[in-house]
C-alpha cells in the first residue's frame, strides 16, 4: 500500500522547510534506514531514514529541490514493487498500456536490490556499517557517512566510499568558493541556535540560505520573550591572565606548530567551566518540571560564520587540559567555517560565552542561548591605570598599568537570582585575576 | 653475492663462526661423521672433529638439558634437532630451564645457545615429524624465536643467534631448505625483530610465516594480474614480532590478512591480530582475517594432508575477498 | 684427620645448621615468604664434597639447596637475604629457597624443578672437556631425581663422553613423602654405576669425614680426565619435606630420632675429640664464631632493602655486559 511522503517537521520550532536533496531517484528502491531525502530547517541539514524498504515515487508536480514548503506537504509516496502511487493508479486506469512503469535505478547505491529487506536493517540505529578507518578519515575529511552506502561486500562503508565523497565535497566547496569569498571566522557576542535535543540526525550544512537567518531570528525572540534576563558587568583585571598566555605563546613557539597556543577564548572555557563546578545553580536549564541543574559542563563558544552564527560546544573543559581544549576548540571553529559542523557539535551546551573584544567592545548585554540559562561575555582586554594593592595591609597603596577586561553576565533570573549569580561573575572575576588557582586544579 | 641453498647458506654460517669462536660446538643425532640428516653439518666434522661435532643419543631431554648447563658454564651449544617435533620431550628443560636461566641469575648467567631444525608439514612427513610450535615457543618470555625464509636471511639471523647471548629457536621449514637465493659475501648480520617486506602493495596486507610468506608472495603474483596489489610481510622472528613494520603497511593498505600453517588457536595470527587491533584499529578498513593450518593433527596421505594447510589458491581467494570485503 | 681439615668441615656444617635454624624460626616470624625446604641432617653431604672444590667448579643443585649454597661459599647474608625477598639476596630477590643463584663463586643454581641439574652438570662438564679447563662440575640431587629420566639421560650422556662430573645422590629416603623403597625397582642408586659403566659408590652422608673422602677420590678421577662418578649418600633429614608442613604419616617419630641420634654434626665432633684432632675450646671457638655471624647475617637481612618494583621486567633477555 503506498505510503505518502511529507515534508517532516524538524525541531520544536520549524513550521517549513527546505527541500535540499533527494539522495534517491523516483523510482529508486530504498532499504529501510537508508537516507532519501536531505531537508534544510532548523540551520541545519536534515537526513530523512526511510522507515521500509520500498520504492520512492515523487509527486510529479510536487516541490521542487530548492523550494520552501509548510510542514506536512506531500512530496510524494513509497508504492511496494509492482504497485503504483496514487497520482499514476487513476491515470494508469485511463490509459490502458500507456507509460512505461519506472524502472529501478540500476545505480551503484541500490544495486542488486533484494527481494528481501536486509536483515540487520534497522536494527543498528547509529546508521550503516562503517569499517574504523573510514571512520577516521571521514572525520578527518569532514565527510558525513551517515549519508554514504557501503561498497564493500557487507554494505560497509570503506575508505574508498569516504575518500569517492570527499572529492566530490571538495568539488563543490571549490565552485562554491569561486562566488564568495569565506570571511574569516570572529567568534561575535549572540545567543546562537543550538539544535534542540530530539531534533532528528543532524548534520553537516554544506550550503548557507535564508533558512538559517529565520531560525537565528525565532531562537533570539523566544529567548527575549521567555526568559526574564538581567546583565550583570564588572571590571576585572586581567594582566595575570594576559601573562600567562604571553608565556603559553612564548613556550608554544619553541615546539612548533603542533603546540597550539590556547585562546582567551579557550581559556575562559576552562576558567568558566571551573567556576560553574563551584557554582552549579548557573548551569542549569528552565524546564515545564522546574530547573534541571546539569550534572555535566559543556561550554559554547559563539562563532561568526558566513552562514551566521552558530556554537559550536567544547565538552567538560573543566576535566581537559588547556592544549586539549585548543585543540578541539580549533577542530570546532575550523568546521564552522568550512560548514562541516555536525548537530552533534552544537549540540548539549550549558553554558555559553561570547567574546567582542576584537570589536573594542566593553560590556555589552548578550542574548541567553536558550535552553541555557546564562551567558558571560568578554569585552576588550586594554591597558588602563589603576590604584592597587590599596587592600593589602602589608602595602601601600600606588597606581599601575594593568591589562583590564570587562566581563558581562546575562543570566535568566527564573532559574536563577541576582546574588548567586553575581557571586559565579565574583568567581570568574577572581580566576581571571589569579589564574593560578584554577589552574592546579 | 653468490647464489646458495637455504641449507647451505645456513651451513656457511656455522662453518664461519665454529671457525671464528672456539667456544661453538653442535649436537645431534648423525650430526657428526654423517654431516646431518639434512646436510646441516655436512664436511664439518672433518675440519672440528668430534668434540665440537657432537653426535648425541637419542636423549632430547638429555642433550638439551646438557646444552643448556653448557650455555651457563661458558660454551655456545647449537642443538641440531631435526625434527620440532622430537624436541617436545625437552619442554622442561627449554621453558623452565633455558628461557628463565638469565632471569632467575638476574643476569649474571647468559645463554647463548640455539635449537635449531625443521618445522612444518609436507612430504607426507605424518604427524610426528610435520609440526611448527612457533606460536608455542613464542608465548614464552627468554626465548628467541625466528624463522628465516631465504638464504640470505638464514645465514645472516644464524649468525646473529651464534654472536648474542640469548637462547634462539631457529625453526627452519623444510620446503624451503633446497631454495636458492643470492648470499652477500661479506661478514653481515641479520637482526632478530625487523620484518621483511617481501613484496610491497598498497591493497591488502598478508602476513606470513616461514613457508606461508613464500605462498603469500605467488599469491601476490596471481592478484596483481587482477590489479590486486598485494603487500606480503615476513616478520622473520616471531619473538621478538616487528609489530611496527606491520601497523605501518596496514596504515597504508587497510586490510590484514595473517597466513601460517600452525594451528590457529592462541596462535602466532591471534597475536598479530589482537596488536594490529589495539594499535591500529583506526587504519583499518575490513576485518583481520586469518588463514591457518586446521586444527588438527597432521595426517600421512596426500589428499589428506593437502587439504590442512593454506595453499596458494585458498590464500588468492582469501585475499581476494579480502579486498571486496 | 688433619685439625684444619676437620674443623673446616664442622665449621661448615654448624654455618648450614645454625643458618637454617635461623631461617627455620624467620620463617614462622613471617620473613621468609615462599617455601622453604631446609638440609637439616644432610649437611655432611655437601660439606664433604664442596671441601674439594675451588671457585671454578661448578655446583648444580635443587629445591633443597641452601646447604650446597653455603658450602660452596655463598655467605649466610645472602642466602637469608634472597629468602627474605630482599635486594641484597644472592638472587636480587627474584628467586627465593628454590632459585639461589652466584656464578661468582660456582654456585650454578638451586632449582624448583628435580632432575635439570644432573643434566646441566654434564653440561658444565663438557664445557669444561670442550675449553680444557681442569674443573669439575657437581649435580647434587635426591633419590626422586633418581628415578627421573633426567637422571639416565644425564648419566649417561656424562658417562659416554667422559666428563668431569660428580652425580652426588642424597638419598634422603623420600621423594617428598614417597619412600624411595617403594618408587625404587633397587633402592641401591649406586648399584645403577654399573649400567652406564661408570664407578658407584656408597657413603654413609652422615659421616663428614667418610664424604670427605669418597668425594676426593671422585674429584681426583674427575680432573684426571677419567669421568664421571655417581656417589650414594645414605642421609636423613630430620626437618619436614618443607617449613610449616605437617611432617607425620608417612614416616615413624621412632625413625626419625634414630637419625637423630646420627646426627652428622655431633658424629664428627666426638670424632674430632675422640681422636684428639681438636679439643673443647676449639669446638667452642667455632660455635662461637659461627653463632656471632649467623645472628650477624641474618640482622642485616632481615635489615636490607627490598627490590625495585620496576626492577621485575629486567633481565629477562641479555641487557648488554
Amino acid at each position: 500500500m503506498a505510503v505518502e511522503i511529507v515534508m517532516p517537521k524538524l525541531g520544536w520550532t520549524a513550521e517549513e522547510a527546505t527541500i535540499t536533496e533527494w539522495t534517491k531517484k523516483d523510482g529508486e528502491l530504498v532499504q529501510r534506514g537508508e537516507v532519501y531525502l536531505l531537508v534544510e530547517g532548523d540551520k541545519s541539514v536534515n537526513e530523512i531514514e526511510s522507515f521500509e524498504t520500498a520504492i520512492l515515487r515523487l509527486l510529479p508536480d510536487g516541490p521542487k529541490v530548492g523550494e520552501t514548503v509548510k510542514i506536512g506537504t506531500l512530496l510524494g509516496y513509497f508504492v511496494q514493487p509492482g504497485e503504483k502511487p496514487p497520482f499514476e493508479a487513476a491515470q494508469a486506469a485511463a490509459q490502458l498500456g500507456g507509460q512505461a512503469e519506472p524502472q529501478a535505478s540500476p545505480s551503484a547505491a541500490a544495486a542488486a536490490p533484494s527481494p528481501n529487506p536486509d536483515p540487520y536493517a534497522g536494527r543498528d540505529k547509529r546508521g550503516p556499517k562503517i569499517s574504523p578507518r573510514a571512520l577516521r578519515i571521514a572525520n578527518e575529511l569532514g565527510v558525513d557517512w551517515q549519508k554514504l552506502t557501503g561498497s564493500g561486500t557487507s554494505g560497509r562503508i570503506v575508505e574508498a566510499d569516504v575518500q569517492a565523497a570527499a572529492a566530490a565535497m571538495a568539488a563543490t566547496a571549490a565552485a562554491k568558493v569561486a562566488v564568495v569569498q569565506a570571511p574569516p571566522v570572529q567568534p561575535v557576542a549572540a545567543p546562537a541556535i543550538v539544535p534542540a535535543p530530539t531534533q532528528p540526525v543532524v548534520r553537516a550544512t554544506p550550503v548557507a540560505s535564508n533558512a538559517t537567518r529565520k531560525t537565528i531570528a525565532a531562537r533570539m525572540s523566544q529567548s527575549a520573550h521567555t526568559t526574564a534576563p538581567v546583565t550583570l558587568t564588572t571590571e576585572v583585571d586581567a594582566s595575570e591572565l594576559f601573562k600567562l598566555r604571553e608565556t603559553l605563546k612564548g613556550e608554544g613557539a619553541g615546539r612548533g606548530a603542533a603546540q597550539l597556543v590556547p585562546s582567551y577564548n579557550d581559556l575562559f572555557a576552562k576558567l568558566v567551566a571551573l567556576a560553574l563546578q563551584d557554582h552549579p545553580a548557573l548551569n542549569a536549564s528552565w524546564s515545564d518540571e522546574g530547573v534541571i541543574q546539569h550534572a555535566h559542563i559543556n561550554i559554547g563558544m559563539a562563532v561568526q560564520t558566513e552562514r551566521g552564527l552558530l556554537v559550536p560546544v567544547v565538552r567538560d573543559p573543566a576535566r581537559k587540559s588547556l592544549p586539549d581544549i585548543a585543540a578541539e576548540a580549533n577542530r570546532l571553529v575550523e568546521q564552522a567555517r568550512n560548514a562541516t559542523l555536525s548537530g552533534d557539535d552544537m549540540r548539549g551546551g550549558t553554558f555559553t560565552i561570547t567574546n567582542l573584544g576584537m570589536y573594542d567592545i566593553d560590556g555589552f548585554t548578550p542574548v541567553i542561548n536558550l535552553p541555557e540559562c546564562a551567558i558571560l561575555g568578554i569585552g576588550r582586554m586594554v591597558a588602563k591605570v589603576v590604584v592597587v594593592d590599596e587592600a593589602n595591609p602589608r602595602r601601600a597603596a600606588r597606581t599601575a598599568i594593568r591589562k583590564m577586561m570587562v566581563l558581562s553576565l546575562t543570566f535568566d533570573h527564573r532559574v536563577v537570582d541576582g546574588a548567586p549569580a553575581a557571586q559565579f561573575l565574583q568567581r570568574v572575576k577572581k580566576f581571571v585575576e589569579q589564574p593560578y588557582i584554577w589552574l592546579v586544579r | 653475492m653468490k647464489e646458495l641453498t637455504y641449507t647451505v647458506a645456513a651451513r656457511e654460517a656455522l662453518d664461519e663462526e665454529m671457525a671464528r669462536d672456539p667456544r661453538i660446538f653442535v649436537m645431534g643425532e648423525g650430526i657428526g661423521k654423517r654431516g646431518g640428516n639434512f646436510n646441516t653439518t655436512l664436511g664439518l666434522y672433518e675440519k672440528y672433529g668430534p668434540l665440537r661435532l657432537c653426535d648425541t643419543p637419542i636423549a632430547e631431554r638429555g642433550f638439551i638439558g646438557l646444552a643448556v648447563g653448557a650455555a651457563m658454564s661458558g660454551s655456545i651449544p647449537v642443538i641440531d634437532f631435526m625434527m620440532v617435533d622430537f624436541i617436545l620431550d625437552a619442554m622442561g628443560e627449554i621453558i623452565n630451564q633455558m628461557a628463565k636461566m638469565q632471569y632467575m641469575s638476574s643476569g649474571r648467567l647468559r645463554m647463548p645457545m640455539v635449537l635449531r631444525g625443521c618445522i612444518g608439514i609436507g612430504g607426507a612427513a605424518a604427524t610426528h615429524h610435520s609440526g611448527s610450535y612457533y606460536s608455542i615457543f613464542s608465548n614464552i618470555p627468554g626465548l628467541r624465536v625466528i624463522v628465516p625464509t631465504t638464504p640470505a636471511d638464514v645465514k645472516g639471523m644464524f649468525r646473529t643467534a651464534l654472536r648474542g647471548n640469548d637462547p634462539v629457536i631457529m625453526l627452519e621449514h623444510k620446503n624451503l631448505l633446497s631454495n636458492k637465493g643470492l648470499v652477500p659475501d661479506e661478514d653481515y648480520t641479520t637482526p632478530f625483530g625487523q620484518a621483511r617486506i617481501a613484496r610491497a602493495g598498497k591493497h591488502v596486507t598478508a602476513v606470513g610465516v616461514a613457508l606461508t610468506v613464500q605462498k603469500c608472495v605467488q599469491a601476490a603474483e596471481v592478484l596483481a594480474k587482477q590489479g590486486i596489489e598485494v603487500e606480503v610481510i615476513d616478520p622473520r622472528s616471531t619473538s621478538p614480532l616487528d609489530i611496527a613494520t606491520i601497523l605501518q603497511s596496514v596504515k597504508k593498505t587497510g586490510r590484514l590478512m595473517i597466513v601460517d600453517d600452525a594451528f590457529e588457536p592462541c596462535g602466532f595470527g591471534a597475536e598479530v591480530s589482537a596488536q594490529v587491533g589495539a594499535h591500529g584499529f583506526d587504519d583499518l578498513d575490513a576485518p583481520i582475517r586469518r588463514l591457518s593450518g586446521a586444527f588438527a593433527p597432521t595426517p600421512y596421505s596426500p589428499p589428506l594432508e593437502q587439504e590442512i594447510v593454506p595453499s596458494v589458491e585458498t590464500i588468492t581467494k582469501a585475499l581476494y575477498d579480502l579486498v571486496k570485503e | 684427620m688433619e685439625k684444619d681439615t676437620g674443623l673446616l668441615l664442622y665449621r661448615n656444617m654448624l654455618l648450614i645448621r645454625m643458618s637454617e635454624e635461623r631461617l627455620a624460626q624467620s620463617r614462622q616470624a613471617g620473613l621468609v615468604h615462599g617455601a622453604c625446604h631446609t638440609y637439616v641432617g644432610e649437611e655432611a653431604v655437601a660439606t664433604g664434597v664442596c671441601a674439594h672444590l675451588n671457585q671454578d667448579d661448578m655446583v648444580f643443585s635443587t629445591h633443597r639447596g641452601h646447604g650446597h649454597a653455603l658450602a660452596k661459599g655463598v655467605s649466610p647474608f645472602e642466602v637469608m637475604a634472597e629468602l627474605y625477598g630482599r635486594e641484597t639476596g644472592c638472587s636480587h630477590g627474584r628467586g627465593g629457597s628454590m632459585h639461589l643463584f652466584k656464578p661468582e663463586v660456582g654456585l650454578m643454581g638451586t632449582s624448583g624443578i628435580v632432575g635439570p641439574c644432573i643434566l646441566q652438570a654434564a653440561g658444565a662438564g663438557y664445557t669444561f672437556k670442550l675449553l680444557g679447563k681442569p674443573n669439575v662440575a657437581v649435580a647434587f640431587f635426591g633419590d626422586g631425581a633418581s628415578n627421573n629420566g633426567a637422571f639416565h639421560e644425564g648419566v649417561n650422556l656424562a658417562a659416554i663422553y667422559k666428563l668431569p662430573v660428580l652425580f652426588v645422590c642424597e638419598n634422603n629416603l623420600y621423594a617428598t613423602e614417597v619412600p624411595s623403597s617403594y618408587s625404587s625397582g633397587n633402592p641401591d642408586i649406586y648399584q645403577r654405576a654399573i649400567g652406564y659403566g661408570i664407578p658407584g659408590v656408597k657413603v654413609d652422608g652422615n659421616d663428614a669425614w667418610e664424604m670427605f673422602l669418597a668425594a676426593g677420590e671422585a674429584v681426583r678421577r674427575a680432573r684426571a680426565g677419567e669421568g664421571p662418578t655417581l656417589i650414594e649418600a645414605k642421609t636423613y633429614r630430620t626437618r619436614a619435606h618443607s617449613e610449616g608442613m605437617r611432617d607425620v604419616g608417612y614416616r615413624t617419630q621412632e625413625e626419625v630420632e634414630s637419625w637423630k641420634a646420627r646426627d652428622p654434626i655431633k658424629m664428627l665432633r666426638d670424632r674430632l675429640l675422640r681422636d684428639h684432632t681438636a679439643d673443647e675450646d676449639d669446638i667452642d671457638n667455632v660455635h662461637n664464631e659461627v653463632t656471632a655471624r649467623v645472628t650477624d647475617d641474618h640482622q642485616r637481612a632481615a635489615d636490607s632493602p627490598w627490590p625495585k618494583g620496576s626492577d621485575a621486567l629486567s633481565h629477562v633477555y641479555f641487557e648488554g655486559a
